[in-house]
């Protein structure tokens, strides 16, 4: 066993990771130390190369470190598994299947009593607002109302993480507002621990209860700072965001550390 | 605008037909061509009553029709649930591949009737050697297309079944099968159509009965309006299968290019 407490939930030590890339190893990241504790919402920003995916995808469990180790309460992930869901950029909704059956598709496979299934999607599909859709085609649903089905069809397993890439960079403005809204009230009601990979460093900011700035390829983390405008814009509903000059600030001084 | 496609590519459709026998009734009517090489549709469609009626060679045209039928769906319903669990397995394991997909691209531009003669000598003239015939070429549409099926899988659907608790074989049967389902048909529509083309080599050598049988016997005592009316029937036949798959397809794989 390691030496993790009770409130680290996910530990990265000494992470590098090489992609073989024919004669020479292409180094995507160095050096990665992290720790997630249980209800954080850490936002990571960075250039593209700077290896967020892959971070995320070893935390998933799809990728093995070249070298360091990365554990959930002190067990070494090495496979994907239930306990830590994702949610893609572009929603891998199975066309095959209904809204309603996407979202079921987790129970069902775990072969779970088929009115607690029912009870279960009943409540997620009306959380994400997706009434009335349950037996559509996903084929039929807008950009948004895809990543809804995700959400939720990754939500009714109830990871303890949830780990999430770029999941709203496909939607226009408008939906991606109201996705975030929704992302924030559901993560306040599940008390979950969240792991948001964005190029949008407004976004991080209105979301995230810690940011982390990756660098270039190799990547590293450059910085790592608690923030708290989520947890203002929930706890206070006279509080108007873009009227905080601290926002501003933390907007500006991420812009320069990201155009370095 | 699609449905405008659709209408305007009929009405051509139809012209062309009916140009088609137009021609065909104008030259044989007027005496232009004798009716010994190419008989008049009015002779072919009571040439058609007839054997209707009477049967050919003793044989009711039913019966005639009813046995290339059964060849045919034996043998394309054996090659499907063969072709399909190899096909996936040789998409996943690269030495089962390396096995099978040799011998498949070997024997696939083949012409049929080349090791028909081996396969009558091996299994005899009955249907044995028929169906292996036809087995064969249908085989090899549908294993190829379930190879490239799996190669063309979206990973993240892989992936994100994993993340949501599937185990490898849950994978397999709610993702893998379902993603390749699309590609299947597909192959089954040219497997069937590749098995229906090869009926008509197989039942030209060693068989008593068959359409494909009735238009060659036909041509040993020149009778066209027999020869005529065989391949109009296989030709529709051929068609009315097509359709028949593709409402199929339609109605299984609906989510085919809506994605």
């Amino acid at each position: 066993m390691t030496n993790s407490t009770h409130d680290e939930m996910i530990v990265v030590k000494n992470v590098n990771h090489q992609f073989k890339k024919q004669a020479e190893d292409l180094p995507v990241l160095k050096n990665i130390n992290l720790k997630i504790a249980k209800n954080e919402f850490v936002c990571v920003i960075g250039p593209s190369g700077s290896g967020k995916s892959t971070l995320l995808k070893i935390l998933a469990g799809y990728l093995i470190p070249s070298s360091g180790s990365c554990e959930m309460h002190g067990k070494k992930i090495i496979a994907p598994d239930v306990t830590r869901g994702v949610v893609f950029q572009s929603p891998t909704l199975y066309p095959w299947l209904t809204v309603r059956r996407n979202i079921e598709y987790g129970p069902r496979i775990r072969k779970e009593d088929a009115t607690v299934i029912r009870e279960k999607s009943q409540a997620y599909i009306e959380k994400v607002g997706l009434a009335d859709f349950e037996e559509s085609h996903t084929y039929e649903l807008s950009g948004g109302m895809k990543q809804r089905v995700a959400l939720a069809r990754t939500l009714i397993n109830e990871p303890e993480l949830i780990l999430m890439d770029e999941p709203f960079s496909a939607l226009d403005a408008i939906t991606r507002m109201s996705m975030q809204t929704l992302i924030r009230n559901l993560w306040q009601d599940s008390q979950q621990t969240i792991f948001l990979i964005t190029h949008d460093i407004e976004e991080a900011l209105k979301l995230g209860t810690r940011i982390i700035v990756m660098s270039k390829r190799p990547g590293q983390i450059e910085v790592d700072k608690k923030i708290d405008f989520s947890r203002k814009i929930l706890s206070d509903p006279s509080y108007l965001l873009e009227e905080d000059q601290e926002f501003h600030e933390h907007k500006i001084e991420f812009s320069k550390l990201l155009s370095k | 605008m699609e449905k405008k496609k659709k209408i305007s590519t009929r009405y051509y459709a139809i012209g062309t037909w009916v140009t088609i026998v137009l021609v065909w009734l104008i030259t044989t009517e007027t005496g232009l061509i004798s009716s010994s090489l190419v008989p008049s549709p009015s002779e072919v469609v009571m040439t058609f009553f007839d054997i209707l009626k009477n049967g050919y060679n003793g044989i009711s045209f039913w019966r005639h029709a009813g046995v290339s039928l059964s060849r045919l769906l034996i043998s394309s319903s054996l090659a499907l649930v063969t072709a399909i669990p190899l096909g996936l397995l040789s998409g996943y394991f690269v030495p089962v591949r390396g096995v099978v997909d040799s011998i498949v691209q070997f024997y696939r531009p083949l012409p049929p009737l080349a090791y028909y003669t081996l396969l009558i000598l091996w299994l005899g003239i009955d249907e044995s050697s028929k169906l292996t015939l036809l087995f064969l070429a249908a085989f090899a549409p549908i294993y190829l297309a379930c190879v490239s099926a799996v190669g063309n899988i979206n990973p993240d659907y892989l992936l994100s079944a994993e993340s949501l608790g599937a185990n490898k074989k849950d994978v397999f049967f709610t993702i893998v099968l379902p993603s390749c389902l699309p590609e299947i048909f597909t192959g089954l529509r040219t497997a069937v159509g590749v098995a229906y083309t090869t009926l008509v080599s197989a039942e030209m050598i060693a068989a008593t009965s068959g359409i494909g049988w009735m238009v060659i016997d036909a041509s040993r005592y020149l009778k066209s309006d027999v020869m005529f009316v065989g391949i109009i029937v296989m030709g529709v036949t051929g068609l009315v299968i097509d359709h028949l798959l593709k409402k199929l397809e339609k109605k299984v794989v609906f989510w085919k290019g809506k994605e």
